[in-house]
Protein backbone atom coordinates (compact mmCIF):
# COMPACT_ATOMS: atom_id res chain seq x y z
CA UNK A 1 0.00 0.00 0.00
CA UNK A 2 1.22 3.18 -0.95
CA UNK A 3 -0.12 6.61 -2.35
CA UNK A 4 1.46 9.72 -1.78
CA UNK A 5 1.15 13.21 -1.06
CA UNK A 6 -1.16 15.18 -3.56
CA UNK A 7 0.53 17.83 -4.76
CA UNK A 8 -1.81 21.10 -4.72
CA UNK A 9 1.29 23.22 -7.22
CA UNK A 10 1.08 20.54 -9.82
CA UNK A 11 -2.57 19.31 -10.11
CA UNK A 12 -3.17 19.53 -13.75
CA UNK A 13 -6.81 17.46 -13.65
CA UNK A 14 -9.43 19.04 -15.79
CA UNK A 15 -12.82 17.98 -14.29
CA UNK A 16 -13.34 14.92 -16.44
CA UNK A 17 -10.63 13.51 -14.73
CA UNK A 18 -12.04 13.81 -10.83
CA UNK A 19 -12.91 10.18 -9.41
CA UNK A 20 -16.71 10.56 -8.96
CA UNK A 21 -18.49 9.16 -6.44
CA UNK A 22 -22.26 8.48 -5.05
CA UNK A 23 -23.42 8.50 -1.92
CA UNK A 24 -25.50 4.85 -0.94
CA UNK A 25 -27.36 3.93 2.12
CA UNK A 26 -26.57 0.02 2.06
CA UNK A 27 -26.02 -1.11 5.64
CA UNK A 28 -23.59 -4.10 6.06
CA UNK A 29 -23.24 -4.11 9.39
CA UNK A 30 -25.04 -7.16 10.20
CA UNK A 31 -23.52 -9.53 7.17
CA UNK A 32 -20.14 -8.59 8.48
CA UNK A 33 -20.77 -9.62 11.89
CA UNK A 34 -23.05 -12.53 11.03
CA UNK A 35 -19.33 -13.92 8.83
CA UNK A 36 -17.48 -12.61 12.22
CA UNK A 37 -15.42 -9.91 10.21
CA UNK A 38 -16.06 -7.38 12.71
CA UNK A 39 -12.54 -6.27 12.24
CA UNK A 40 -13.57 -4.74 8.70
CA UNK A 41 -15.55 -2.17 11.27
CA UNK A 42 -13.61 -2.05 14.25
CA UNK A 43 -12.34 1.64 14.80
CA UNK A 44 -8.94 1.28 15.40
CA UNK A 45 -8.48 -0.43 11.56
CA UNK A 46 -11.25 1.47 9.44
CA UNK A 47 -10.70 -0.75 6.36
CA UNK A 48 -13.69 -0.14 5.20
CA UNK A 49 -15.68 3.54 4.12
CA UNK A 50 -19.54 2.52 4.20
CA UNK A 51 -21.52 5.42 2.01
CA UNK A 52 -19.46 6.10 -0.58
CA UNK A 53 -18.76 4.22 -3.65
CA UNK A 54 -16.31 5.35 -6.81
CA UNK A 55 -18.22 5.44 -9.92
CA UNK A 56 -15.70 3.67 -12.29
CA UNK A 57 -16.76 4.03 -16.11
CA UNK A 58 -16.13 1.17 -18.02
CA UNK A 59 -13.61 1.98 -20.15
CA UNK A 60 -11.62 3.11 -17.33
CA UNK A 61 -12.69 -0.51 -15.82
CA UNK A 62 -11.29 -2.40 -18.84
CA UNK A 63 -7.76 -0.34 -18.82
CA UNK A 64 -7.07 -1.00 -15.46
CA UNK A 65 -7.89 -4.87 -16.04
CA UNK A 66 -5.61 -4.50 -19.33
CA UNK A 67 -2.72 -2.84 -17.81
CA UNK A 68 -2.68 -5.25 -15.50
CA UNK A 69 -2.52 -8.26 -17.50
CA UNK A 70 -0.12 -6.32 -19.68
CA UNK A 71 1.82 -5.69 -16.71
CA UNK A 72 2.34 -9.63 -15.58
CA UNK A 73 3.42 -10.63 -19.02
CA UNK A 74 5.89 -7.91 -19.52
CA UNK A 75 7.34 -9.17 -16.00
CA UNK A 76 7.83 -12.76 -16.65
CA UNK A 77 9.46 -11.93 -20.01
CA UNK A 78 11.75 -9.47 -18.42
CA UNK A 79 13.19 -12.47 -16.26
CA UNK A 80 16.22 -13.68 -17.64
CA UNK A 81 16.67 -17.09 -17.59
CA UNK A 82 18.18 -19.54 -15.08
CA UNK A 83 18.19 -16.46 -12.77
CA UNK A 84 22.09 -15.05 -12.35
CA UNK A 85 23.16 -14.18 -9.19
CA UNK A 86 23.63 -10.53 -10.30
CA UNK A 87 20.09 -10.18 -11.43
CA UNK A 88 18.34 -12.10 -7.98
CA UNK A 89 21.02 -9.70 -6.26
CA UNK A 90 20.10 -6.47 -7.57
CA UNK A 91 16.34 -7.36 -6.87
CA UNK A 92 17.65 -8.18 -3.01
CA UNK A 93 16.13 -11.28 -2.92
CA UNK A 94 17.78 -12.46 0.09
CA UNK A 95 20.63 -15.11 -1.10
CA UNK A 96 19.49 -18.44 1.40
CA UNK A 97 16.15 -18.01 -0.79
CA UNK A 98 18.74 -18.17 -3.96
CA UNK A 99 17.86 -22.13 -4.48
CA UNK A 100 14.23 -21.77 -3.90
CA UNK A 101 13.77 -18.74 -6.00
CA UNK A 102 15.41 -20.50 -8.46
CA UNK A 103 13.65 -23.96 -8.32
CA UNK A 104 10.05 -22.82 -8.15
CA UNK A 105 10.73 -20.73 -11.48
CA UNK A 106 12.07 -23.53 -13.29
CA UNK A 107 9.26 -26.04 -12.35
CA UNK A 108 5.69 -24.61 -13.71
CA UNK A 109 3.98 -26.63 -10.89
CA UNK A 110 5.17 -23.96 -8.28
CA UNK A 111 2.23 -22.27 -9.48
CA UNK A 112 1.59 -18.11 -8.28
CA UNK A 113 -2.16 -17.74 -7.10
CA UNK A 114 -2.72 -14.32 -7.00
CA UNK A 115 -0.96 -10.88 -6.33
CA UNK A 116 -1.94 -6.99 -6.34
CA UNK A 117 -1.25 -4.32 -8.50
CA UNK A 118 -1.46 -0.72 -7.50
CA UNK A 119 -1.66 1.37 -9.92
CA UNK A 120 -2.63 5.57 -10.46
CA UNK A 121 -4.58 6.25 -13.25
CA UNK A 122 -3.44 9.78 -14.43
CA UNK A 123 -4.55 11.90 -17.69
CA UNK A 124 -1.52 9.56 -19.42
CA UNK A 125 -3.43 6.20 -18.61
CA UNK A 126 -2.36 3.84 -15.81
CA UNK A 127 0.39 3.85 -14.25
CA UNK A 128 2.15 1.02 -12.26
CA UNK A 129 3.09 2.07 -8.49
CA UNK A 130 4.24 -1.39 -7.15
CA UNK A 131 3.06 -5.18 -7.63
CA UNK A 132 2.69 -6.94 -4.06
CA UNK A 133 3.13 -10.31 -5.66
CA UNK A 134 3.88 -12.63 -2.64
CA UNK A 135 1.67 -11.81 0.52
CA UNK A 136 -1.49 -9.26 -0.75
CA UNK A 137 -4.46 -8.71 0.91
CA UNK A 138 -7.92 -6.76 1.22
CA UNK A 139 -9.15 -10.19 -0.42
CA UNK A 140 -12.26 -10.05 1.80
CA UNK A 141 -12.93 -6.23 0.96
CA UNK A 142 -12.71 -6.85 -2.80
CA UNK A 143 -13.75 -9.82 -2.97
CA UNK A 144 -17.02 -9.91 -0.96
CA UNK A 145 -17.45 -6.58 1.16
CA UNK A 146 -17.53 -4.29 -1.80
CA UNK A 147 -20.15 -6.22 -3.33
CA UNK A 148 -22.31 -6.42 0.11
CA UNK A 149 -22.37 -2.66 0.31
CA UNK A 150 -23.93 -1.88 -2.98
CA UNK A 151 -26.32 -5.07 -2.12
CA UNK A 152 -27.36 -3.67 0.56
CA UNK A 153 -28.00 -0.08 -1.05
CA UNK A 154 -30.23 -2.35 -3.64
CA UNK A 155 -28.07 -1.59 -6.56
CA UNK A 156 -29.10 -5.02 -8.13
CA UNK A 157 -28.41 -4.22 -11.48
CA UNK A 158 -25.11 -2.65 -10.90
CA UNK A 159 -22.36 -4.05 -12.28
CA UNK A 160 -18.45 -4.13 -10.39
CA UNK A 161 -15.34 -5.67 -11.58
CA UNK A 162 -15.04 -8.29 -8.87
CA UNK A 163 -14.65 -11.38 -9.57
CA UNK A 164 -12.00 -12.30 -7.29
CA UNK A 165 -13.46 -15.25 -5.56
CA UNK A 166 -14.48 -16.92 -8.67
CA UNK A 167 -10.42 -17.08 -10.15
CA UNK A 168 -9.09 -18.12 -6.76
CA UNK A 169 -11.36 -21.02 -7.00
CA UNK A 170 -9.90 -21.35 -10.78
CA UNK A 171 -5.87 -20.91 -9.59
CA UNK A 172 -6.90 -23.43 -6.75
CA UNK A 173 -8.10 -26.08 -9.27
CA UNK A 174 -5.40 -25.43 -11.88
CA UNK A 175 -3.02 -25.75 -8.56
CA UNK A 176 -4.45 -28.90 -7.32
CA UNK A 177 -4.37 -31.12 -11.14
CA UNK A 178 -1.15 -29.74 -11.14
CA UNK A 179 0.05 -31.76 -8.77
CA UNK A 180 -2.44 -34.04 -8.50
CA UNK A 181 0.26 -36.48 -7.09
CA UNK A 182 -0.05 -34.95 -3.85
CA UNK A 183 -2.55 -35.23 -1.23
CA UNK A 184 -4.88 -32.30 -1.89
CA UNK A 185 -4.23 -31.06 1.49
CA UNK A 186 -3.99 -27.39 2.20
CA UNK A 187 -2.96 -25.36 5.13
CA UNK A 188 -3.07 -21.90 5.08
CA UNK A 189 -0.96 -19.78 7.74
CA UNK A 190 -1.04 -16.34 9.28
CA UNK A 191 0.28 -14.26 11.71
CA UNK A 192 -2.28 -15.49 14.91
CA UNK A 193 -2.42 -11.39 16.39
CA UNK A 194 -4.01 -10.53 12.70
CA UNK A 195 -7.49 -11.05 12.70
CA UNK A 196 -7.19 -9.21 9.41
CA UNK A 197 -4.84 -11.86 7.87
CA UNK A 198 -6.70 -14.73 9.23
CA UNK A 199 -9.88 -13.82 7.46
CA UNK A 200 -7.91 -13.09 4.34
CA UNK A 201 -7.22 -16.71 4.41
CA UNK A 202 -10.42 -17.73 5.16
CA UNK A 203 -11.61 -16.50 1.84
CA UNK A 204 -8.62 -18.39 0.21
CA UNK A 205 -9.45 -21.42 2.03
CA UNK A 206 -13.40 -20.99 1.09
CA UNK A 207 -11.80 -21.35 -2.70
CA UNK A 208 -9.39 -23.85 -2.28
CA UNK A 209 -12.22 -25.97 -0.42
CA UNK A 210 -14.46 -25.40 -3.65
CA UNK A 211 -11.28 -26.36 -6.02
CA UNK A 212 -11.28 -29.70 -4.32
CA UNK A 213 -8.91 -29.50 -0.78
CA UNK A 214 -9.16 -30.04 2.11
CA UNK A 215 -8.42 -27.49 4.16
CA UNK A 216 -7.41 -25.85 7.73
CA UNK A 217 -6.58 -22.80 9.32
CA UNK A 218 -3.53 -22.58 11.27
CA UNK A 219 -1.55 -19.76 12.81
CA UNK A 220 2.56 -19.91 11.39
CA UNK A 221 3.75 -20.52 15.17
CA UNK A 222 1.51 -23.56 15.49
CA UNK A 223 2.73 -26.18 12.28
CA UNK A 224 4.83 -28.66 12.76
CA UNK A 225 7.24 -28.75 10.28
CA UNK A 226 9.64 -32.00 9.58
CA UNK A 227 11.80 -33.06 7.47
CA UNK A 228 13.46 -36.30 9.08
CA UNK A 229 11.58 -39.80 8.15
CA UNK A 230 8.48 -41.11 6.96
CA UNK A 231 7.02 -38.01 9.18
CA UNK A 232 8.50 -35.79 7.04
CA UNK A 233 6.04 -32.94 6.17
CA UNK A 234 4.36 -29.81 6.86
CA UNK A 235 1.77 -30.96 10.18
CA UNK A 236 -1.24 -28.93 12.04
CA UNK A 237 -3.44 -29.94 14.81
CA UNK A 238 -6.64 -30.14 13.48
CA UNK A 239 -8.75 -32.16 16.63
CA UNK A 240 -7.74 -33.64 19.78
CA UNK A 241 -4.97 -36.07 19.64
CA UNK A 242 -5.39 -35.99 15.78
CA UNK A 243 -2.73 -34.01 13.37
CA UNK A 244 -2.63 -34.09 9.90
CA UNK A 245 0.14 -34.06 7.24
CA UNK A 246 -0.46 -31.35 4.73
CA UNK A 247 1.14 -31.56 0.98
CA UNK A 248 -0.04 -27.73 -0.02
CA UNK A 249 1.03 -24.83 2.38
CA UNK A 250 0.11 -21.03 1.58
CA UNK A 251 1.52 -18.77 3.75
CA UNK A 252 0.46 -14.70 4.61
CA UNK A 253 4.12 -13.99 5.72
CA UNK A 254 6.37 -12.32 3.38
CA UNK A 255 9.21 -14.71 1.78
CA UNK A 256 12.12 -12.60 2.56
CA UNK A 257 10.87 -11.96 6.61
CA UNK A 258 11.80 -15.89 6.75
CA UNK A 259 14.16 -15.36 4.89
CA UNK A 260 16.04 -12.92 7.53
CA UNK A 261 13.96 -14.28 10.54
CA UNK A 262 13.56 -17.78 10.29
CA UNK A 263 16.78 -18.93 7.74
CA UNK A 264 15.79 -22.69 9.83
CA UNK A 265 12.70 -22.27 8.30
CA UNK A 266 14.05 -21.87 4.56
CA UNK A 267 16.17 -24.76 4.73
CA UNK A 268 13.69 -27.08 5.94
CA UNK A 269 11.11 -25.79 3.37
CA UNK A 270 14.26 -26.34 0.54
CA UNK A 271 14.44 -29.86 1.69
CA UNK A 272 10.70 -30.46 1.48
CA UNK A 273 10.00 -28.65 -1.55
CA UNK A 274 12.92 -30.65 -3.72
CA UNK A 275 11.38 -33.99 -2.35
CA UNK A 276 8.11 -32.95 -3.53
CA UNK A 277 6.59 -33.48 0.00
CA UNK A 278 5.25 -30.07 0.20
CA UNK A 279 4.18 -27.14 -2.12
CA UNK A 280 4.31 -23.72 -0.86
CA UNK A 281 2.46 -20.69 -2.20
CA UNK A 282 3.17 -17.92 -3.39
CA UNK A 283 5.85 -19.63 -4.90
CA UNK A 284 9.39 -18.40 -3.81
CA UNK A 285 9.97 -16.21 -7.00
CA UNK A 286 7.09 -14.25 -6.46
CA UNK A 287 9.56 -12.27 -4.49
CA UNK A 288 11.22 -11.52 -7.93
CA UNK A 289 8.27 -9.57 -8.50
CA UNK A 290 7.49 -8.20 -4.98
CA UNK A 291 10.46 -6.53 -4.44
CA UNK A 292 10.43 -2.75 -5.82
CA UNK A 293 13.71 -2.96 -7.60
CA UNK A 294 11.46 -5.17 -9.78
CA UNK A 295 9.94 -1.81 -10.63
CA UNK A 296 13.98 -0.22 -11.84
CA UNK A 297 14.50 -3.63 -13.65
CA UNK A 298 10.89 -2.90 -15.68
CA UNK A 299 11.98 0.29 -16.41
CA UNK A 300 15.34 -0.48 -17.97
CA UNK A 301 13.89 -3.22 -19.64
CA UNK A 302 10.99 -1.13 -21.11
CA UNK A 303 12.08 2.42 -21.13
CA UNK A 304 9.32 5.11 -21.22
CA UNK A 305 6.37 2.35 -21.54
CA UNK A 306 3.42 3.82 -21.47
CA UNK A 307 2.28 1.60 -18.39
CA UNK A 308 5.66 2.38 -15.96
CA UNK A 309 6.95 5.27 -14.22
CA UNK A 310 10.56 5.89 -14.27
CA UNK A 311 12.45 3.96 -12.20
CA UNK A 312 15.94 3.87 -11.24
CA UNK A 313 18.18 2.31 -8.47
CA UNK A 314 20.15 5.53 -8.21
CA UNK A 315 18.23 9.11 -7.61
CA UNK A 316 16.69 11.03 -10.12
CA UNK A 317 15.92 14.63 -10.79
CA UNK A 318 13.09 17.15 -10.14
CA UNK A 319 9.53 15.46 -8.03
CA UNK A 320 10.49 11.95 -7.22
CA UNK A 321 9.51 8.80 -4.35
CA UNK A 322 12.52 6.80 -2.26
CA UNK A 323 10.81 3.63 -1.02
CA UNK A 324 12.68 0.72 0.41
CA UNK A 325 12.50 -2.64 -1.37
CA UNK A 326 10.72 -4.49 0.48
CA UNK A 327 8.59 -1.65 2.21
CA UNK A 328 4.81 -2.31 3.18
CA UNK A 329 2.25 0.25 4.13
CA UNK A 330 4.08 3.34 2.63
CA UNK A 331 6.40 2.76 5.78
CA UNK A 332 10.06 4.73 4.91
CA UNK A 333 8.78 6.47 1.88
CA UNK A 334 9.98 9.36 0.99
CA UNK A 335 9.12 12.58 -1.49
CA UNK A 336 12.08 14.25 -2.64
CA UNK A 337 12.05 17.34 -4.61
CA UNK A 338 14.91 18.90 -6.46
CA UNK A 339 16.68 17.03 -4.03
CA UNK A 340 15.70 17.82 -1.18
CA UNK A 341 13.18 15.67 1.27
CA UNK A 342 9.78 16.84 1.59
CA UNK A 343 7.84 14.40 3.18
CA UNK A 344 9.32 11.62 4.91
CA UNK A 345 7.64 8.45 6.61
CA UNK A 346 8.68 6.80 9.49
CA UNK A 347 8.74 2.76 9.24
CA UNK A 348 11.11 -0.57 10.08
CA UNK A 349 12.39 -0.93 6.65
CA UNK A 350 15.33 2.36 7.48
CA UNK A 351 17.91 -0.62 6.60
CA UNK A 352 16.91 -1.74 3.55
CA UNK A 353 18.06 -0.74 -0.39
CA UNK A 354 15.54 2.16 -2.25
CA UNK A 355 14.31 2.32 -5.01
CA UNK A 356 13.73 5.85 -7.09
CA UNK A 357 10.78 6.27 -8.60
CA UNK A 358 8.88 9.38 -10.81
CA UNK A 359 6.54 11.16 -8.76
CA UNK A 360 3.15 10.78 -9.61
CA UNK A 361 -0.10 12.41 -8.74
CA UNK A 362 -3.08 10.09 -8.07
CA UNK A 363 -6.68 10.92 -9.00
CA UNK A 364 -8.57 13.21 -6.65
CA UNK A 365 -12.22 14.01 -6.11
CA UNK A 366 -13.98 17.09 -5.25
CA UNK A 367 -12.59 17.31 -1.68
CA UNK A 368 -9.40 16.44 -2.35
CA UNK A 369 -9.38 12.86 -1.35
CA UNK A 370 -6.65 10.64 -3.46
CA UNK A 371 -7.12 7.22 -5.00
CA UNK A 372 -5.27 4.11 -5.85
CA UNK A 373 -6.74 1.31 -7.77
CA UNK A 374 -5.83 -1.96 -6.23
CA UNK A 375 -6.12 -4.17 -9.40
CA UNK A 376 -6.26 -7.88 -8.11
CA UNK A 377 -4.43 -10.39 -10.70
CA UNK A 378 -4.98 -14.75 -10.04
CA UNK A 379 -4.05 -16.10 -13.41
CA UNK A 380 -5.75 -12.84 -15.43
CA UNK A 381 -6.77 -9.07 -14.04
CA UNK A 382 -10.48 -10.06 -12.33
CA UNK A 383 -11.04 -7.52 -9.92
CA UNK A 384 -10.20 -3.85 -8.50
CA UNK A 385 -10.75 -2.09 -5.09
CA UNK A 386 -10.01 1.51 -4.25
CA UNK A 387 -8.57 3.04 -1.14
CA UNK A 388 -8.24 6.54 -0.59
CA UNK A 389 -6.47 8.72 1.31
CA UNK A 390 -6.79 12.37 2.27
CA UNK A 391 -3.15 13.07 2.09
CA UNK A 392 -0.27 11.01 3.13
CA UNK A 393 -1.56 7.67 3.31
CA UNK A 394 0.60 5.05 5.08
CA UNK A 395 -1.91 1.41 6.85
CA UNK A 396 -4.88 3.68 7.36
CA UNK A 397 -6.39 4.10 3.70
CA UNK A 398 -9.83 3.31 3.64
CA UNK A 399 -11.31 0.85 0.96
CA UNK A 400 -14.47 1.85 -1.14
CA UNK A 401 -16.76 -0.09 -2.97
CA UNK A 402 -16.74 0.74 -6.78
CA UNK A 403 -19.78 0.84 -9.72
CA UNK A 404 -18.94 0.49 -13.23
CA UNK A 405 -20.73 3.19 -15.38
CA UNK B 1 -11.19 -9.20 -25.17
CA UNK B 2 -14.79 -9.05 -23.05
CA UNK B 3 -13.87 -8.48 -19.13
CA UNK B 4 -16.56 -10.49 -16.76
CA UNK B 5 -17.77 -7.69 -14.60
CA UNK B 6 -20.66 -8.85 -12.65
CA UNK B 7 -24.01 -8.18 -11.84
CA UNK B 8 -24.77 -7.49 -7.80
CA UNK B 9 -27.92 -8.55 -7.89
CA UNK B 10 -26.34 -12.03 -9.10
CA UNK B 11 -26.19 -13.73 -5.65
CA UNK B 12 -25.73 -16.95 -6.42
CA UNK B 13 -23.07 -16.46 -7.99
CA UNK B 14 -20.39 -18.29 -5.51
CA UNK B 15 -20.50 -19.90 -1.97
CA UNK B 16 -19.48 -16.28 0.11
CA UNK B 17 -21.46 -14.02 -1.79
CA UNK B 18 -24.28 -16.37 -1.14
CA UNK B 19 -24.03 -16.29 2.87
CA UNK B 20 -23.22 -12.84 2.63
CA UNK B 21 -26.54 -11.96 0.89
CA UNK B 22 -28.14 -14.11 3.67
CA UNK B 23 -26.59 -12.08 6.23
CA UNK B 24 -28.10 -9.61 4.56
CA UNK B 25 -31.67 -10.74 4.77
CA UNK B 26 -31.75 -10.52 0.79
CA UNK B 27 -32.93 -14.13 0.52
CA UNK B 28 -34.82 -14.13 3.60
CA UNK B 29 -37.98 -15.26 1.50
CA UNK B 30 -36.72 -17.96 -0.78
CA UNK B 31 -34.24 -20.69 -0.21
CA UNK B 32 -32.06 -19.04 3.17
CA UNK B 33 -28.99 -20.50 3.53
CA UNK B 34 -29.95 -19.99 7.49
CA UNK B 35 -33.54 -20.69 7.32
CA UNK B 36 -32.68 -24.09 5.49
CA UNK B 37 -29.51 -24.86 8.19
CA UNK B 38 -31.75 -23.68 11.55
CA UNK B 39 -34.54 -26.48 10.67
CA UNK B 40 -32.38 -29.00 9.30
CA UNK B 41 -28.58 -29.80 10.04
CA UNK B 42 -27.95 -28.09 13.08
CA UNK B 43 -30.84 -29.81 15.05
CA UNK B 44 -29.10 -33.20 16.08
CA UNK B 45 -26.06 -33.03 14.64
CA UNK B 46 -26.71 -36.28 13.18
CA UNK B 47 -24.80 -34.90 9.55
CA UNK B 48 -21.30 -34.30 11.04
CA UNK B 49 -19.01 -36.82 13.01
CA UNK B 50 -18.86 -34.89 16.08
CA UNK B 51 -21.59 -32.67 18.51
CA UNK B 52 -21.00 -30.08 20.77
CA UNK B 53 -21.74 -29.56 24.09
CA UNK B 54 -21.57 -25.31 25.00
CA UNK B 55 -21.90 -24.10 28.47
CA UNK B 56 -23.48 -20.49 28.99
CA UNK B 57 -23.33 -18.96 32.20
CA UNK B 58 -26.05 -15.79 33.12
CA UNK B 59 -23.01 -13.57 34.68
CA UNK B 60 -25.15 -10.50 35.43
CA UNK B 61 -28.73 -10.30 34.73
CA UNK B 62 -29.45 -11.14 31.14
CA UNK B 63 -25.78 -10.96 30.47
CA UNK B 64 -24.39 -14.30 29.37
CA UNK B 65 -21.41 -15.78 28.28
CA UNK B 66 -20.10 -18.94 26.88
CA UNK B 67 -18.16 -20.65 29.84
CA UNK B 68 -17.20 -23.77 28.75
CA UNK B 69 -17.26 -25.41 25.35
CA UNK B 70 -16.71 -29.30 23.69
CA UNK B 71 -17.16 -31.30 20.92
CA UNK B 72 -18.77 -33.82 21.54
CA UNK B 73 -20.30 -37.42 19.98
CA UNK B 74 -21.55 -37.75 16.72
CA UNK B 75 -25.63 -36.56 17.38
CA UNK B 76 -24.57 -34.79 20.77
CA UNK B 77 -25.42 -31.73 20.97
CA UNK B 78 -26.60 -29.93 23.73
CA UNK B 79 -26.54 -26.27 25.92
CA UNK B 80 -25.82 -26.61 29.80
CA UNK B 81 -27.83 -23.09 30.78
CA UNK B 82 -26.85 -21.38 34.54
CA UNK B 83 -29.43 -19.08 35.20
CA UNK B 84 -27.78 -16.08 37.67
CA UNK B 85 -30.26 -17.40 40.27
CA UNK B 86 -28.29 -20.63 40.24
CA UNK B 87 -30.69 -22.64 38.42
CA UNK B 88 -29.01 -25.14 35.52
CA UNK B 89 -31.27 -25.93 32.61
CA UNK B 90 -30.36 -28.16 29.64
CA UNK B 91 -31.52 -27.64 26.09
CA UNK B 92 -30.93 -30.44 23.67
CA UNK B 93 -33.45 -32.88 20.90
CA UNK B 94 -36.28 -31.17 20.62
CA UNK B 95 -36.28 -28.28 22.81
CA UNK B 96 -33.03 -26.81 21.55
CA UNK B 97 -34.67 -27.11 18.30
CA UNK B 98 -37.75 -25.29 18.84
CA UNK B 99 -35.93 -22.31 20.55
CA UNK B 100 -33.74 -22.14 17.73
CA UNK B 101 -35.85 -21.73 15.33
CA UNK B 102 -38.38 -19.63 17.09
CA UNK B 103 -35.47 -17.51 17.65
CA UNK B 104 -34.09 -17.36 13.93
CA UNK B 105 -37.39 -16.48 12.35
CA UNK B 106 -37.09 -13.15 14.59
CA UNK B 107 -33.22 -13.10 13.97
CA UNK B 108 -32.40 -14.23 10.71
CA UNK B 109 -28.78 -13.19 11.20
CA UNK B 110 -26.77 -13.11 14.66
CA UNK B 111 -27.33 -9.92 16.83
CA UNK B 112 -24.96 -7.74 19.06
CA UNK B 113 -27.34 -8.94 21.98
CA UNK B 114 -26.44 -10.77 25.18
CA UNK B 115 -29.28 -12.60 26.04
CA UNK B 116 -29.34 -16.02 26.50
CA UNK B 117 -30.50 -17.05 22.43
CA UNK B 118 -28.44 -14.29 21.14
CA UNK B 119 -24.67 -15.51 22.73
CA UNK B 120 -26.06 -19.64 21.96
CA UNK B 121 -25.89 -18.74 18.41
CA UNK B 122 -22.54 -17.19 18.72
CA UNK B 123 -21.43 -20.60 20.14
CA UNK B 124 -20.30 -24.00 18.46
CA UNK B 125 -24.12 -24.86 18.05
CA UNK B 126 -24.82 -21.56 16.16
CA UNK B 127 -21.89 -22.49 13.93
CA UNK B 128 -23.11 -26.22 13.59
CA UNK B 129 -26.05 -24.26 12.24
CA UNK B 130 -24.65 -22.16 9.90
CA UNK B 131 -25.32 -19.13 11.77
CA UNK B 132 -21.45 -17.74 11.30
CA UNK B 133 -18.39 -18.49 9.40
CA UNK B 134 -15.91 -18.20 12.27
CA UNK B 135 -16.91 -17.54 16.32
CA UNK B 136 -16.54 -13.90 18.27
CA UNK B 137 -14.44 -14.02 20.85
CA UNK B 138 -16.20 -11.26 22.62
CA UNK B 139 -19.19 -14.22 23.47
CA UNK B 140 -16.67 -15.96 25.03
CA UNK B 141 -15.95 -15.88 29.16
CA UNK B 142 -12.35 -15.98 27.86
CA UNK B 143 -10.00 -16.71 24.91
CA UNK B 144 -9.29 -20.14 26.33
CA UNK B 145 -12.84 -21.61 25.78
CA UNK B 146 -13.29 -20.66 21.98
CA UNK B 147 -9.63 -21.93 21.37
CA UNK B 148 -11.11 -25.59 23.09
CA UNK B 149 -13.20 -25.95 19.47
CA UNK B 150 -10.78 -24.75 17.01
CA UNK B 151 -10.09 -28.01 15.77
CA UNK B 152 -13.42 -29.00 15.95
CA UNK B 153 -14.95 -26.07 13.89
CA UNK B 154 -12.49 -26.60 11.44
CA UNK B 155 -13.54 -30.51 11.31
CA UNK B 156 -17.10 -29.19 11.00
CA UNK B 157 -16.44 -26.88 8.21
CA UNK B 158 -14.49 -29.38 6.13
CA UNK B 159 -17.39 -32.10 6.51
CA UNK B 160 -19.68 -29.37 5.12
CA UNK B 161 -17.21 -29.14 2.10
CA UNK B 162 -17.35 -33.00 1.88
CA UNK B 163 -20.91 -32.61 1.67
CA UNK B 164 -20.35 -31.61 -1.81
CA UNK B 165 -16.82 -32.90 -3.26
CA UNK B 166 -16.81 -36.49 -1.52
CA UNK B 167 -14.54 -37.16 1.21
CA UNK B 168 -11.02 -37.23 0.95
CA UNK B 169 -8.24 -39.04 2.89
CA UNK B 170 -5.53 -37.63 4.75
CA UNK B 171 -2.71 -38.56 6.69
CA UNK B 172 -3.10 -38.25 10.16
CA UNK B 173 -1.63 -38.96 13.61
CA UNK B 174 -2.05 -39.16 17.37
CA UNK B 175 0.32 -36.24 18.16
CA UNK B 176 2.81 -34.03 16.50
CA UNK B 177 6.18 -35.80 14.82
CA UNK B 178 8.89 -35.11 17.82
CA UNK B 179 11.41 -33.86 15.96
CA UNK B 180 9.56 -31.18 13.69
CA UNK B 181 10.58 -27.82 14.30
CA UNK B 182 7.59 -25.46 15.74
CA UNK B 183 7.17 -21.70 16.91
CA UNK B 184 7.95 -20.13 13.54
CA UNK B 185 7.76 -16.39 14.40
CA UNK B 186 6.39 -17.21 17.62
CA UNK B 187 8.30 -13.78 18.85
CA UNK B 188 6.56 -11.67 16.37
CA UNK B 189 3.53 -9.43 16.91
CA UNK B 190 0.91 -8.17 14.21
CA UNK B 191 0.08 -9.38 10.63
CA UNK B 192 2.09 -8.80 7.57
CA UNK B 193 -0.49 -6.86 5.65
CA UNK B 194 0.02 -5.45 2.67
Amino acid sequence: MAIYVADPVHRTYSAGDKIKLIPHDGNITTALQGLGWNWVLEDECINYLPGEAVVLPRHQADDLLRAADELYEMMVASIPEDLPDDFLRQLGVPENLWKLVRHSWNDERYWHLYGRFDIAQTPDGPKLIEFNADTATSIPETAVVQWASLAAAGKYNAAQASGLYEALVAQFKQWRDMNADLEPSLVLTYMEASAEDRTNCEVLAQAAQEAGFDTHLCPIDQINVTVFGEDSGIWAQVGAEQWQRFSFMYKLIPWEQLAWEEPEVITDLENLSFTRTVMVANPAYTLIFQSKGMLAWLWQNYPHHPLLLETSLAPLTGKYIAKPFFGREGQNVEVVVNGESVTRIAGEYEQQPLVYQQFCDFPQDEAGNLYQAGVFWAGEACAIGYRRADGIITNTSQFLAHILE
Amino acid sequence: MQRKYLLIGDWKRNVLIAATASCLGLTACNNSNQADTATSNWSSGESYSQGVITELTEISPDNWKITDERPAGAGEVAAIVRHYDGQVDTLKGEALQREMQQYASVHPTNTNGTGMMDVLMWSGIGYMAGRMMSPNPGYYANPNVMQRTSAWRSNISQERSRVSTGSRGGTFRRSAPSSGRTGIFSGRRGGFSA
